[in-house]
Parts: structure tokens; C-alpha cells; sequence
């Protein structure tokens, strides 16, 4: 079945029989998911030509292994398509269930304890926000389902919160935001795809999508994506690990997008996601060469400023200029009209605290470039027969003129004609100022580290779960109603050998047989 | 007249097992067959539940006896339980069914016999003995009592009984489902069971229960639907699969992990089945079908892991994704199977379920969830336990071209079966 609606068209597969009218597999395609779905296909285009790069440098390279990753790569795509043209609640769950799993297979593709740990975090999170999207069935039974009435039925706020608390656990808001930084374990490829795009975007993509339906729990929504960003900015900050430096950037970008929908501007912040994607991903990749420049060394601590491969360098400067919004960078068309949207409703204490983070993100950008570039030379083992060949320079070419080029073409195509005031202007310029300043002045305890490293702890007290169900005695079921039932019984009659020993031996079937006879005699 | 030559066949068979035990059953079977009006009602009758329980039959012992060479006696154990599987889902009167599926937990015993005589087999023995046999009795007094309606199942809708007789008869069905509390036979069996034998066990036994459950339940509905046990029976199904399945997170043993997850699908099915509602029977179907597909499946896949690592221990069974990634596959394939991922039948059959408990209660909502998600957690450790988590690697193995394909003929069912069920719930409605 083939509907079109205003430009944009839905496709309808149903079992159309009789209690099971409601079973639907619809695709919508508008200008929405086609987009996301163009961003996303694009990436993992790339991302497929960097990986032959990627894995051509690992020591620890083997040819099954890299046709097994090939495989759950392209999984990871599929499921992406439905979750993103998806018009119906079970399209929906297919790529939801189908995006845990294959990121689960992901972050434990290297066969050791560690990445298992997080592999573990990363699906049990998920698999959290699976149990709730399946108990929103019994709301929608509930309610009613091919009704109008559904949506001012009791049952709907119901519906709505776990829709939500749902979405919160894939996007890595506060409460459940401990497996995004374990789940760096994966490649760097696939935790480059994982982060920008895919994975975490998912559950923001979802609240775009069905934002006219969240107007009611925004109140929820709200501080938590403010204290998300403002904890991933501080976490960023003090983190050594480089690989989760941006992990955690990108944990205060999701807040900052979900804040931005949650204030109203749903299209700032769908175009926030795919602007996003495409300087996290860049970032990834300068990432993965450098790693293999140390040998995979991940520790900040190492990183000098590297002689090696000027251009990649200049890509990534650029990168993260984009992400600070410096001006006319693609971040700076998707920031800049937040603020300015921010700004003219006036200041309130949630102005402050989105301020505060933006300050925070300038903070670590400039945290990155000069972690990379400024500290002090080369360390000894960087390997020097290393080099970035092709496979390398063609998907980051490509993504450094999306960064520089699309920005321009958002800004014509799909925005309403915006006037930048100077004001707007200079309150951007403003604001990487004071993150530059808050960079040089950053109050440097270790307790303070070790703190924000953590994130509040987040990660131990989620991480406690999963590295129980390792240590867990692993125990014979104790049940005293065994001993009354059938385990009791059993002794008994081992108690009764004694008696009737050589029969009861050698023939267990004898009481059996008298059981029969009796069901027999009682027949008759 | 083709029953007789049934019966006489396996007879004359009978003469060469070593087990020459079964030999008087077909002529019982046959004067009990004339003396309670057989005749009248007819034998065989068919809806679309009894033809798909016949066809899962079919396919797990076929499954199971393709599944590794068997000897000539154990084969015609295996026939003959097939065939009394058969004829207990298709015939009319619940007293053949109540006599055949005995006699097939009979033979089950037997099997297991078979097999060695060590304690813990005897005791399993033991306990598959007690348990179905003793908790049986009460059914076959409320059979006596209601014997003038000539045992047909369509009689049972005018039946106005009830009382506390009714309530204990149905013991027999909890017991093999089985329930939390009754469940001590299950690991047991399943841990002394050869392979073949957990397979049929899981595959098919279970759902007799489940079977029998549906085919009373208008003897529910009158004889204790409101009252408190039935309330006690459905919080028992719900709470008891959380503690299973808390359990299961805790076995040491991989054989026992897949057998205690069998009772957690079990019991999530009970919970359907005991809400009343169309979408709740049809989804506790629903995950009765997808759990008989998957779990014979996985006991097949665990056999194959057996062979290759002489273990089933999850201490020493430790990543065998280096050695023989194919497995893997295959071994992810069913765990998340078993799991429910979104497209498959299991999926369903767990919306379902969690659609047909409507007239919700929290403290049931909130149970249910948290079920779903323990279920979750023991389907990942499944997969993870012997795949990955460490770099032992002792030697590549290959899986040979009849175990790929055994392994993934069940995943294509599972995937054609939806269709399959749906066909036939229109077919039933135009019958109505």
C-alpha cells in the first residue's frame, strides 16, 4: 500500500487478518529520514573504505576476521535503514533491537576480557531500552491502537514517558550514559560510525521524529540533556584517554541536541545531528591513523606534536574549529542559530547552565588541538614505516569538503532566510573566547580528574552490574521445595536400598510397573 | 482399521526391543478405545493448533534423529514417541490424550535409562518419575468423574462441575509445563538426558502442557477463574519466571542454562494463556511454537560444541569464535532467537503476550518488564560464555555441510512461520 502525503510517501506492508489488524510494516520516506538516511549511507560509505585502511595497519590483522567485520558492518547499515524510514511502532523495533545487537557484536570484535566488559555494558543499557519499548505495547493496547481517542486516553502520558526513558537509554542521557565511553573498545572505524552518526543519534532521531507527541515530558527532558552536556564538557576535559576525550564531546553533543528539541527547535536540531556526523567522523578517523602512529597507544600523555602528514592535520584543525562554531565552519550555522534562537527568548537559569556548556565545548576542542600540536615533541616509539596510503586519504578528503561546504548549502537549501545579527555574531565569537580562557585556566586535581573521569561514578556503578554476572557464584539452585518434592523422595528410596538391594539395582522399573497396574485397575 | 495395523506394527516390533514392556499396550489401547464410545465421537479431529503442534512434532524428531546416528532400539523408542506425540495432539477424547502423553513421559524414562546407570541418572529417573506420575492422579479421578460425556473435548463446554478436584487435575499440566516450584525435574532430565532425548524434551514435552492447559480451558473458566489459587497461579507465573531466570544468569552448566531458559519461555506463555484475552492465547502460541523451533536448535548447537571441546562448562569453554567462527554464527543466530529479535516469531509472541495482559495491574507491568529484561541478560551470556572472552585457541574446527544445514533450517522456519500461523487463524475464523 502506497500513500503520499505532501511530498512525502509511506509504504505499507499488513497482515490483514482479523485480530491482528494493527500488525503494520510501514516506511516513510520524507525529507527528513532521506536525508538522515543519505548522511548515514554516505558515512558508512567512507567508513568502509577507511576500515581496508584501518585494518591494513593493525598488527593484529587477520584475513576471516576482517570479512566477519565486513559482514556486521553492513548488518549495522540495514538495521540503520529501517530504523530511520521507519512509520511504525514494530518497523521501529526492528532497527532499534537490531542497532544494540549489531553495535554488541561490534565492541566485542576484539577477542579479549576487556572489550567483552564493555560490550556487555553497551547491550545490557540497550537491552534496557528494548524492555521498555516492548512494555509500550501494553500501553498502546491499552489505549487503544487504530483509535483517535488514543491520544487523550489515561494510558497515553504512560506511553509517552517509557517512549522516552526508551530513547534516553540509546542516546546515552545522564542516568544510562556509562556505555558510550566503554563502548570505544570497538575498532576505530566502527566506534567513529557508532558515535557520530548511528548508534547514539538513533534515540535523538526518534524524539524528532515523534516530537509533536513529546511536548508533555519536556520538563524531563530538559535538565537532563543540560547536565549531560555539562558533565561530558567537564568530563572531557579532565579524561587522559584520547579515544575518550571524544567520546565524552560526544555525550555533551547529544545533550546539546536533545536540549535544542527539547526547547522547540526540532529542525536546528536534526540539522545539529548531521552536521555533526560529519566532523565526529573526521575526527575518528585522523584518530585511528594516529593511534597506529603510536602503535595503538591511545594515552593523551604521548601525543606530541606529530611531524608526520601535515594534511591530516590540517583536517583535523579544521574539524575541531567546526565543532567549536567558529564562524562560516559547518557548526557554526547550526550553533550560531541556536544561540540566537536561545538568546531572544530572553534569560532564564537554563540559558545559563546551555552557555555554560557551549563554554565548556570550546574548552575541550581547544583541548584537543593542543594536546595534539602544542605539547612537547615526539615520544620514542612513535613508528616511523607507518604510512597513510589512498585508502586513508580519499574518505577524509571527502569529509573535509562536506565540513567546509555543506554548511553553505544547508543554510540555502533547507533553512527560512535567517538575518545573523551582529550581536548573534559576536556572542559566538564571544563564547570561543571564554572556552579558550576557561582551557588555559582550567583548575587541574586530581581528585577532580578522577572524578569527572568517571563521570560521577556512572560508569563503576554500571559497570558493578555487568562484572557481577561474571563473579557470580555459580551455584546449584537451592530450593527447599526440592527436598519436600522430588530430591526427597529420591533420598528416601536411596535410603530404601538397604533393603531392597539387588532388586532395586539391577531394575529401577518395578514401582513402575505397579504404578501401571494400579492405573490400570483403576481404569476398569 | 489403519489404527490396528498401527498398533499391531509396533507390536510385532515390540517382540525384537529390548524393552518387551509395550507389547500388551495396543490391545489395551484398543478396548479402551471400544469400551468409551470411540466410535460415537469419532477419533481424530483437527484445528489449527493440534495441526501445528503435529507439524513441529515431525519436524523436532526428525531434527533429532538426523541429528546423530542413533541405535536400532533407541529408533523405534524415537518412532514410537512420535507417533504417540501425534496421535495425543490429534485425538478427540482427552482420555487418549491423557493416556498417551503418560505413556510418552513413560517412554522418556526409559530412554533415559538406557543410557547408563549412574546416580544422578537414576535419581533424574526418579524425579521425571515423581513427578509426572504422582501429580497425574487427581486428573484421571476428575476423568472418572466425568465419564459419562465419553471423553470428547467439546464435551468439556458443557460441563458444570468444579470445586476444589478441578483446581488439583490441572496440577498434572502445571507440573509438566512446568511451574516454578514443580520445575526440580526439568535441569535434571535435560542434564542426563543424551542429546536426542533434551531435544524431544524441550522441543515437544513442554507444550503438551501448554496443550492440555488450552484444551481444559473452559474447565478453568468455570471451575476456579476468579478465585484466589487461579490469582496465585498467575503471580506464580510471573514471579517464578524473574526467579528462573535469575537463576539461569547463575548456572555453571550451558545445558542447564538452556533447559532453566525453557521454563522462563514456558512461564511467559502461562502468563498469556491465564489473561483470557484473544491476543494473549494467541501469543502464549505464539512463543509455544518459536520456543519449540529454537530450543531443540540450541540443544543441537551445544551438541556440536560438546564434540569439539569435550565440555560443557562454562569455565573452560571460552572463545571458540577464533576456532570456528561458522559456529558462531549459527550459535548467535539461535541465542538471540531464543531471545526475541524483532523480526522473528519469538518477538511477536512477547508483544503479544505483553498486549494481552490489557486489564494491566503495575505491580504485574512492572514484573513483566523486568522479566523481559533478566531474559535478556541470560540470552547475551549465552552467546558470550563460549564464543569470546578469551584468546584460547586450541586448533581450528569446521562445522561439516550436514550440520549447517540442520543448524540453519530451524531459523528459516522460524522466519516462515508467522506466515504459516496467520494463514491458518483466517482459515479457523472462516470455518467459524
Amino acid at each position: 500500500m502506497l500513500i503520499s502525503i505532501e511530498g512525502s510517501f509511506i509504504v505499507e506492508f499488513s497482515f490483514s487478518s482479523y485480530p491482528l489488524n494493527d500488525i503494520l510494516f510501514s516506511f516513510l520516506f520524507d525529507y527528513i529520514s532521506l536525508l538522515f538516511f543519505f548522511t548515514v549511507s554516505l558515512i558508512s560509505c567512507v567508513i568502509f573504505l577507511y576500515s581496508k585502511f584501518y585494518f591494513k595497519g593493525s598488527p593484529t590483522s587477520l584475513d576471516y576476521k576482517n570479512v566477519r567485520y565486513t559482514y556486521i558492518l553492513a548488518l549495522f547499515v540495514v538495521s540503520i535503514f529501517f530504523l530511520v524510514f521507519s512509520g511504525s511502532f514494530l518497523t521501529v523495533m526492528i532497527g532499534w533491537d537490531g542497532l544494540g545487537l549489531v553495535s554488541f557484536l561490534l565492541v566485542i570484535f576484539y577477542n579479549n576480557p576487556s572489550s567483552l566488559d564493555s560490550g556487555l555494558l553497551t547491550i545490557l543499557t540497550n537491552r534496557v531500552g528494548d524492555c521498555l519499548f516492548i512494555l509500550r505495547f501494553l500501553m498502546i493496547y491499552s489505549g487503544g491502537w487504530f483509535f483517535i481517542d488514543f491520544l487523550s486516553s489515561p494510558y497515553f502520558e504512560g506511553f509517552i514517558l517509557l517512549r522516552v526513558l526508551g530513547c534516553i537509554t540509546k542516546r546515552a542521557q545522564i542516568p544510562f550514559s556509562s556505555w558510550l565511553p566503554s563502548a570505544i573498545a570497538a575498532p576505530t572505524p566502527v566506534s567513529s560510525l557508532v558515535h557520530s552518526s548511528t548508534l547514539v543519534t538513533a534515540g535523538v532521531y526518534l524524539i524528532i521524529r515523534f516530537n509533536f507527541l513529546f511536548s508533555s515530558v519536556y520538563w524531563i527532558i530538559t535538565p537532563l540533556s543540560l547536565f549531560t552536556i555539562i558533565l561530558g564538557g567537564v568530563a572531557a576535559l579532565s579524561e587522559v584517554d584520547m579515544k575518550k576525550v571524544v567520546a565524552m564531546s560526544t555525550l555533551s553533543q547529544l545533550g546539546f541536541m536533545v536540549f535544542v528539541v527539547s526547547i522547540g527547535g526540532w529542525s536546528l536540531g536534526f540539522f545539529h545531528i548531521v552536521f555533526h556526523a560529519f566532523f565526529k567522523r573526521a575526527i575518528f578517523l585522523r584518530l585511528g591513523s594516529l593511534i597506529h602512529q603510536l602503535r595503538g597507544g591511545q594515552d593523551s600523555r604521548f601525543f606530541g606534536s606529530l611531524l608526520f602528514s601535515r594534511f591530516s592535520k590540517l583536517v583535523f584543525c579544521s574539524r575541531c574549529l567546526s565543532l567549536m562554531g567558529f564562524p562560516f565552519s559547518l557548526g557554526f550555522y547550526s550553533k550560531d542559530l541556536i544561540l540566537g534562537v536561545i538568546i531572544s527568548g530572553g534569560f532564564s537559569l537554563t540559558i545559563f547552565f546551555f552557555l555554560l556548556g557551549c563554554i565548556l565545548t570550546v574548552a575541550y576542542r581547544v583541548r584537543l588541538i593542543s594536546l595534539r600540536f602544542l605539547g612537547p615533541g615526539p615520544s620514542f616509539y612513535v613508528s616511523t614505516e607507518f604510512k597513510e596510503f589512498s585508502f586513508f586519504y580519499f574518505p577524509v578528503t571527502i569529509l573535509f569538503f562536506c565540513c567546509v561546504l555543506l554548511g553553505n548549502f544547508f543554510l540555502f537549501f533547507f533553512f527560512t532566510p535567517v538575518i545573523l545579527s551582529f550581536l548573534e555574531f559576536s556572542i559566538g565569537l564571544f563564547l570561543i573566547f571564554l572556552g579558550v580562557l576557561l582551557h588555559f585556566f582550567y583548575f587541574k586535581s586530581y581528585f577532580f580528574f578522577n572524578y569527572f573521569s568517571n563521570i560521577l561514578f556512572l560508569s563503576s556503578v554500571f559497570s558493578y552490574f555487568s562484572s557481577v554476572l561474571k563473579i557470580v557464584p555459580r551455584m546449584q539452585e537451592p530450593t527447599w521445595g526440592e527436598i519436600f518434592g522430588g530430591e526427597g523422595v529420591s533420598l528416601l528410596v536411596s535410603r530404601l536400598q538397604f533393603i531392597f538391594k539387588p532388586s532395586f539395582r539391577l531394575y529401577f522399573y518395578p514401582p513402575s510397573i505397579l504404578v501401571f497396574l494400579v492405573f490400570l485397575i483403576i481404569l476398569y | 482399521m489403519i489404527l490396528i495395523v498401527f498398533f499391531f506394527l509396533f507390536s510385532v516390533l515390540g517382540v525384537f526391543d529390548f524393552f518387551f514392556l509395550f507389547w500388551g499396550f495396543p490391545f489395551i489401547f484398543f478396548f479402551v478405545f471400544l469400551l468409551y464410545g470411540g466410535l460415537r465421537d469419532g477419533v481424530f479431529f483437527s484445528d489449527y493448533i493440534s495441526l501445528l503442534l503435529v507439524f513441529l512434532t515431525l519436524w523436532v524428531i526428525f531434527f533429532s534423529i538426523l541429528s546423530s546416528s542413533l541405535r536400532l532400539s533407541s529408533l523405534f523408542i524415537f518412532c514410537f514417541i512420535g507417533g504417540l506425540l501425534v496421535f495425543s495432539f490429534l485425538c478427540v477424547s482427552f482420555l487418549w490424550f491423557f493416556i498417551s502423553f503418560e505413556l510418552v513421559f513413560f517412554l522418556i524414562f526409559i530412554f533415559l535409562l538406557g543410557w547408563g546407570v549412574n546416580f544422578e541418572r537414576i535419581q533424574a529417573c526418579f524425579f521425571i518419575f515423581f513427578y509426572t506420575i504422582v501429580f497425574s492422579l487427581p486428573l484421571l479421578a476428575l476423568l472418572l468423574q466425568i465419564q459419562s460425556f465419553f471423553y470428547s473435548f467439546r464435551a468439556l463446554y458443557s460441563y458444570c462441575g468444579g470445586g476444589l478436584l478441578c483446581v488439583f487435575s490441572f496440577l498434572v499440566f502445571l507440573v509438566k509445563l512446568p511451574v516454578f516450584g514443580f520445575h526440580g525435574w526439568l535441569p535434571k532430565a535435560h542434564v542426563e538426558a543424551p542429546l536426542r532425548g533434551s531435544m524431544v524434551l524441550a522441543g515437544i514435552l513442554l507444550k503438551l502442557g501448554g496443550y492440555g492447559l488450552f484444551r481444559f480451558f473452559p474447565l478453568i473458566n468455570q471451575g476456579f477463574g476468579g478465585s484466589f489459587f487461579f490469582r496465585y497461579l498467575f503471580y506464580l507465573g510471573v514471579l517464578g519466571g524473574l526467579f528462573i531466570s535469575l537463576v539461569c544468569i547463575c548456572q555453571r552448566d550451558l545445558k542447564k542454562l538452556i533447559a532453566y531458559s525453557s521454563v522462563v519461555h514456558i512461564r511467559v506463555m502461562l502468563v498469556g494463556l491465564f489473561r483470557f484475552s484473544d491476543w494473549g492465547v494467541l501469543g502464549s502460541f505464539f512463543m509455544l511454537f518459536s520456543h519449540g523451533f529454537v530450543s531443540p536448535l540450541l540443544f543441537f548447537m551445544l551438541g556440536f560444541l560438546y564434540n569439539f571441546k569435550k565440555s560443557r562448562s562454562i569455565l573452560l569453554l571460552k572463545g571458540v569464535v577464533l576456532s570456528c567462527p561458522l559456529f558462531c554464527l549459527f550459535w548467535f543466530f539461535s541465542c538471540f532467537l531464543n531471545l526475541g529479535v524483532p523480526p522473528f516469531i519469538s518477538f511477536f509472541s512477547e508483544v503479544l503476550v505483553c498486549g494481552g495482559l490489557r486489564p494491566f495491574f503495575w505491580d504485574v507491568w512492572l514484573i513483566f518488564g523486568v522479566l523481559c529484561f533478566f531474559s535478556g541478560v541470560y540470552c547475551v551470556l549465552l552467546y558470550i560464555l563460549p564464543s569470546h572472552g578469551g584468546s584460547v585457541y586450541n586448533g581450528r574446527a569446521f562445522i561439516n555441510c550436514k550440520a549447517l544445514v540442520l543448524s540453519s533450517s530451524p531459523v528459516f522456519f522460524v522466519v516462515l512461520f508467522p506466515l504459516l500461523f496467520f494463514s491458518f487463524w483466517l482459515i479457523s475464523l472462516s470455518l467459524k
